[in-house]
């Protein structure tokens, strides 16, 4: 690296170049059990990335997961045809790297 | 996010390992692992995450798991301050280093089996690696039956897999297991440089 930064810890690991991806949390949030969406005008600043896990404290019968996707600025989410008794909210990471 | 917990574990096939972070607001899980190691279950009692992981063949490695980062502790190092005085760089953090993100397909509403949850895998320059499933592709193993499938993590010095090779007789309840994909899809998974921690 003949130019930039470089972090050590003290024991000589490098933990940061400047060249490294690092992330941005835009939002966190926990969904509905309806299909929905939410738009944040921060993900145009990076690429996208998002995860989703369901709920730990979700009910016994919330068993099903949904699909959490990212398309420009929108974070959407759906259960498909799952039923409505069976639906988890997700806690969703929304950010960018 | 930075890095909150280390733990590494060495587990035979079928064994199982539980993680625990407390205090935690928004942890995020990494797995490096020999081969074929992912999350079984996880759970919340206020702030604290617990995590059980599970091996599908023999294993050893290490979990990581990232939250908010901390504000700053030492009295040396650099710090870097927004225009409202807010903390944006720390380098008493270990920050998330993202290598690739990627999309990982699967079909079958929901009743996942290796022929319709692809294997994936990624190759990088060398290094050491860890993956997090943005939303794990667990299933029934099969229709209607009481055994899960889900994903598990290999990592090697230049590559990592995703393969849909965990499976476990459930009895419930499933307030403690990561959920169901019913459906047809994708999600995400993010592969990051743990080297030097």
């Amino acid at each position: 690296m003949p130019y930039g930064l470089q972090i050590f810890d003290s024991s000589g690991n490098k933990t940061l170049d400047v060249s490294d991806s690092l992330t941005k949390t835009i939002a966190t949030f926990v969904t509905t059990t309806s299909n929905g969406s939410a738009t944040y005008a921060e993900l145009a600043g990076g690429r996208p990335w998002v995860a989703a896990y369901r709920v730990p404290t979700s009910t016994a019968t919330q068993y099903g997961a949904a699909i959490v996707t990212v398309s420009g600025t929108t974070v959407s989410w759906s259960y498909y045809t799952l039923p409505s008794g069976n639906r988890a909210p997700m806690r969703v990471f929304v950010g960018i790297y | 996010m930075g890095l909150r917990s280390k733990t590494a574990f060495s587990l035979g096939s079928g064994g199982e390992q539980t993680i625990t972070l407390s205090g935690a607001n928004n942890p995020l899980l990494f797995i490096s692992s020999s081969d074929q190691v992912g999350v079984i279950e996880a759970g919340l009692s206020g702030s604290t995450y617990t995590w059980v992981i599970r091996a599908a063949a023999s294993s050893s490695g290490n979990v990581y798991v990232f939250d908010d980062p901390v504000t700053a502790t030492s009295t040396y190092g650099l710090k870097v301050l927004d225009s409202s005085g807010n903390q944006v760089f720390n380098s008493d953090n270990k920050y998330i280093r993202v290598v690739d993100v990627f999309s990982c397909s699967f079909s079958g509403n929901g009743f996942n089996t290796t022929a319709n949850t692809p294997t994936i895998t990624r190759s990088y320059a060398s290094g050491n690696y860890a993956v997090c499933m943005a939303t794990p592709r667990a299933g029934f193993d099969g229709f209607n039956t009481s055994v899960i499938r889900t994903d598990s993590i290999t990592t090697t010095s230049t590559s990592i897999s995703i393969q849909n090779t965990i499976t476990k007789s459930f009895a419930g309840p499933w307030s403690s297991h990561t959920g169901l994909l019913i459906t047809s899809g994708s999600v995400l998974a993010m592969t990051i440089d743990v080297t030097g921690y």
